[in-house]
């Protein structure tokens, strides 16, 4: 399994890609395979505040449900209403169609204490 | 047309009684159809499940054992299906008789002091009982009490009734071998724990052997003990949750005590509590008169919840329960419990061969857990493709991915209403099916091929909800 | 020592004797070794021995037989004498393939019983005209419990979103309320009641409207109230506990300029005549179903429905059947958006709810096609019919007078100078402190002319 290299993640197998002080987000390839087949994502509204690591957004399969941590701390910008009306994407194109949404960094040095594309392989792959 | 009785209409009509705004203004389609196709619809729509009566139900924790047909009879009597809630208790008095009857029989079965028979359902139990235990601490000032601690494998409706209640769920772990960890039960417990939750046999069926320890841990903290009757089958007549140290319990009717399921309900979940909690069971209380042969209701309950129910129950459950109880006796409930834990080791003695059955150290209680990874690794065949094989050849399937400690399990409770012809032909089953596992996997992963429809896609129902 | 059959146990001592020595045990009771000798208990549990069937039925038709059932009754108040189809008893009540079933999770091997529920839902959804309606509660009080949490939970304040069970516990208690819901006080009693205890550990408070007393309805104004929290929540019944019909088209107005949910309690049949939940409003529609068709059973066969515009739907308490297809493209059934219940959700789900009502949805589902909405008016029509009959009849008695002014549907209250507790009316001084000369007096479709002149002629002669 190989991760894009331009985005940073999270333990909780959230990726990030970061432009100047805005960042993108979904979850990895690992996450939707353990998920299985993506029946809904519930995003958060635009607008809203969060803290990083905050409860953001939750994502369902037929028989799992499980939350979406923000990875940096910002303001909700944008959500991806394609993953809504076709969460399926989110299996078959996590990294890039099946993003969930974007968010204005308030502090942009949060995303460097983040986990490199290594870093992260070596996580999912102990947690497999 | 209407000739179920006779119709008859006002002098005035609605619309001259009651403004526009409040008359409806479009009649709705209700898909009418005349009784003969209503009849066939339904005699046609039923043949199309699989129930206890027609074939084997292993499902591990739900106890499918057989209903008597004594009591689907005896409920079409008018006087009982005839009564409303609101008569007067002196109308009333052989119902409210039976009502006494039971709650004392699953006192005594259970160890309790006092049963509460409102609760629909266990999950409806649990959050009575939770709520009982909130009232109780608030009395004695100790409104610190906001935990339950619930073991890793407990089922979803303890913490989710722990939540209702609006208590904070701390999990309890699980040890090596399958039991409550004492030690990390230790260290949750603490002056903020109200309940402790638990289920003996638990949900691995296996027998917590250091239940008095666990018991004693809680009751020191300063907390309670709640048993989860799901699994009360394994042990009736024979041990008592209250001699266990529980001070709270529920028992579901729909399980150990033989109501039908009724496709996933109604059932009922009666709760009984011991001495310091009574108290503050729901009102009304069920009480007897002076002379100890009648029966009313009294609303004089101080320290109560209050109501937890629209009448009393689901009566018509609660009578079959004492019905039951009646066709049993002494003899009859410690046959159920002893035919029941053996039926379900005789399997399992058997199925070891076939699959593993991780938490397995010696006799199980009335179910056991195996697991199929080792078809999901060899052959690409989970337990879901197992269940659906099994459903394929008239038998109905053991419960799956429950617990969710172990990985693509397969849940077995025979029950002790089968013979063991049904048990052996059960184990031919799995041997039949694990070879094809092998020798044909799509046929497993393809499966059902003989039910009504085939494999339905649980996927597009979610994606796209049709729900009318 | 026994023999087989005993609690139902087919196996004789020498088979139990057999099967355990095959899986190497001496004998049956090997079975429990591994439980501490100390618990086993030796006394007999019940202290009795088992009976025979025939002595059972006995002894139970004894117990029914002290059921007063001797005049015709006029008691209502959510639970109702209505005409149980012989055909529905039949089909589906008494029907093994349906009750001896398990819960359809296993969607291929129970297509019979989600179909079943899915013509539920539909005919619920079309009596109230709301979008989702669940495959069922437990009855019509918990039902109403659950919509105003399964409010609470979607409510814009921040201690009721998504997280809904950190929301409930959120260090908050009693005394510090997250919200507010505003109920009627001519919502049945037991309902608000069962409210009460539902919500008592969690921070939502409850405020009771009263009713006119003379015109024994909630007045929509009378929902403008100064609370200490936001209003998430206003609960009002139609036909009310008077069965007085109520302006709930206005009562929602209140709710909506609040911004808050309108939770409306409604009675099956009286859908067929009165506005309906969707037509006036409401957010959230629950009743008691009993009054589909359903025996009485002293109340214990009720099933609480519940039903509820689009926007509730992720948070909707209870089961819900869906449509879709199987592997060969055939319409298939299966219970669906799981992931909203507690063996999924656990201590994040709206409700704890598993085991529902199955049976008896089916049931009322069925009822609602073999009446079709012309049957259930004629339900409504024929009970009003027997309503007016008893006001004409009473008219010219001194002593007995309808207590309010506003238009009763087929139950009404009356005032009576002379006690009438031992007719079979519902005194309502059991349900309203104060109100101990008023009682409740019901009709349903099953009074015939001839009972109802019975009552009037009782009534005359106190």
């Amino acid at each position: 399994m190989s991760v894009p290299d331009n985005l940073r993640y999270t333990k909780d197998h959230e990726w990030i890609r970061v432009d100047s002080s805005t960042g993108r987000v979904g979850i990895t390839q690992f996450a939707a395979d353990q998920l299985g087949d993506i029946v809904y994502v519930d995003l958060p509204a635009v607008g809203i505040e969060v803290k990083q690591f905050d409860v953001i957004a939750s994502i369902e399969s037929v028989k799992a449900v499980s939350d979406i941590y923000a990875p940096v701390s910002g303001k909700v910008t944008v959500v991806n209403a394609t993953v809504v009306s076709k969460p399926e994407i989110v299996n078959s194109d996590p990294f890039g169609a099946g993003w969930m949404f974007e968010i204005a960094l308030s502090n942009p040095s949060e995303s460097a204490a983040l986990l490199s594309p290594a870093d992260y392989e070596s996580h999912a792959r102990s947690h497999s | 047309m209407t000739y179920w009785f006779d119709r008859a209409r006002p002098r005035r009509p609605f619309s001259d009684c009651l403004p526009p705004d409040l008359l409806r203004r479009n009649s709705a389609d209700l898909m009418s159809l005349p009784e003969n196709d209503l009849v066939r619809h339904h005699i046609t729509l039923s043949r199309q499940n699989l129930c206890v009566d027609s074939c084997f139900y292993p499902l591990g924790s739900c106890t499918m054992k057989y209903s008597p047909k004594a009591s689907e009879i005896i409920v079409t009597d008018r006087g009982l299906s005839d009564a409303h809630p609101w008569q007067p208790d002196s109308e009333v008095q052989g119902i409210l008789a039976i009502l006494a009857e039971l709650q004392h029989d699953l006192a005594a079965i259970t160890g309790m002091d006092a049963f509460c028979l409102y609760p629909a359902a266990g999950a409806h139990g649990e959050f009575c009982a939770l709520k009982t235990a909130r009232r109780y601490f608030h009395k004695r000032g100790d409104d610190r009490r906001t935990e339950v601690l619930v073991p890793e494998n407990a089922h979803g409706t303890n913490p989710a009734s722990a939540a209702m209640s609006g208590l904070k769920v701390l999990v309890v772990k699980m040890n090596a071998a399958g039991r409550v960890d004492l030690a990390d039960l230790r260290a949750k417990l603490s002056d903020r724990t109200a309940v402790l939750m638990l289920t003996n046999p638990n949900t691995l069926g296996l027998f917590e052997t250091e239940i008095l320890d666990v018991a004693r841990a809680v009751h020191a903290a300063g907390g309670l003990l709640y048993y989860d009757g799901a699994n009360l089958n394994a042990i009736l007549g024979r041990v008592r949750p209250g001699d266990m140290g529980f001070d709270m319990v529920h028992v579901n009717l729909h399980k150990t005590f033989s109501i039908p399921h009724g496709g996933g309900g109604p059932g009922a979940g009666p709760i009984g509590v011991k001495k310091h909690l009574v108290p503050f069971l729901p009102s009304p209380f069920l009480i007897a008169g002076s002379d100890g042969s009648s029966w009313s209701w009294t609303d004089d309950c101080p320290d109560s919840i209050g109501r937890f129910h629209g009448a009393f129950g689901n009566v018509l459950n609660l009578i079959k329960g004492w019905i039951y109880l009646r066709l049993l006796g002494d003899e009859g409930i410690r046959r159920v419990s002893l035919a029941a834990v053996l039926n379900a080791n005789y399997l399992q003695e058997k199925i070891k061969p076939l699959l593993p059955v991780p938490y397995s150290d010696g006799p199980c209680m009335h179910e056991f857990v195996a697991s199929a990874l080792p078809l999901k690794e060899k052959f690409g065949v989970s337990a879901m493709d197992v269940a659906k094989r099994i459903l394929d050849e008239g038998f109905y399937a053991p419960t799956v991915y429950f617990p969710l400690l172990v990985r693509e399990a397969l849940m077995i409770e025979p029950t002790e209403t089968e013979r063991r012809e049904t048990l052996d032909r059960f184990v031919e089953l799995m041997k039949t099916v694990i070879q094809e596992a092998a020798d044909n996997p799509d046929r497993l992963r393809q499966a059902p091929f003989s039910l009504p429809v085939r494999r339905v896609d649980e996927v597009r129902a979610a994606r796209n909800p049709i729900l009318k | 020592m026994k023999s087989a059959g005993t609690g139902f146990v087919p196996h004789s001592d020498e088979e139990m004797l057999s099967m355990a020595r095959h899986i190497g045990l001496d004998r049956p009771e090997d079975v429990f070794s591994k439980i501490p000798p100390d618990l086993l208990v030796d006394q007999p549990p019940l202290g009795r021995s088992q009976m025979s069937q025939d002595a059972v039925l006995r002894l139970a038709a004894g117990r029914a037989a002290r059921t007063r059932l001797d005049r015709p009754s006029f008691l209502g108040a959510g639970f109702y004498d209505r005409f149980v189809p012989p055909a529905l008893i039949e089909s589906i009540l008494r029907r093994t393939d349906y009750y001896s079933a398990y819960t359809p999770y296993q969607a291929e091997a129970s297509q019979g019983l989600l179909r079943g529920l899915f013509e539920y839902q539909q005919g619920i959804c079309a009596l109230t005209g709301l979008d989702v309606a669940n495959a069922s509660l437990y009855d019509g009080a918990t039902a109403l419990a659950e919509a105003v949490l399964c409010v609470f939970s979607l409510s814009d304040h921040p201690a009721g979103v998504r997280d809904a069970g950190a929301a409930r516990t959120g260090g908050r208690g009693a005394a510090d309320p997250a919200g507010t819901v505003l109920v009627s006080s001519a919502v049945h009693p037991y309902y608000r009641a069962v409210l009460k205890t539902y919500l008592a550990d969690i921070p939502i408070r409850i405020v009771e409207v009263p009713f006119c007393s003379e015109a024994g309805q909630t007045l929509p104004a009378a929902f403008r109230v100064k609370t200490e929290s936001p209003v998430v929540a206003i609960v009002a019944q139609n036909p009310n506990l008077f069965g007085i019909v109520e302006d709930m088209k206005s009562i929602a107005g209140v709710a909506a300029d609040l911004g808050a949910g309108f939770v409306h309690v409604f009675e099956p049949t009286s859908l067929s005549i009165l506005a309906s939940p969707a037509e006036v409003g409401a957010d959230i529609a629950v009743a008691e179903g009993q009054s589909l068709g359903l025996p009485l059973y002293y109340g214990g066969l009720a099933l609480g429905v519940f039903a509820a515009g689009e926007k509730y739907l992720r948070r909707m308490p209870g089961r819900i059947v869906g449509q879709s297809v199987d592997a060969d493209g055939l319409q298939a059934y299966c219970l669906t958006l799981q992931t909203r219940e507690q063996h999924i959700r656990r201590e994040k789900a709206t409700s704890n709810i598993c085991t529902n009502h199955t049976l008896c949805a089916i049931f009322a589902g069925a009822y609602l096609r073999l009446l079709g909405f012309d049957g259930l008016q004629s339900v409504v029509e024929t009970a009003a019919a027997r309503l007016e009959q008893f006001v004409d009849g009473i008219r010219d008695c001194s002593f007995v007078k309808p207590l309010f002014r506003s238009t009763a549907l087929f139950e009404i209250a009356v005032r009576s100078d002379k006690p009438m507790d031992h007719l079979p009316v519902l005194p309502l001084g059991r349900f309203y402190p104060g109100m101990d000369r008023s009682y409740l007096v019901s009709f349903t479709e099953r009074r015939t002319p001839q009972d109802v002149d019975w009552l009037i002629r009782e009534i005359k002669s106190l």
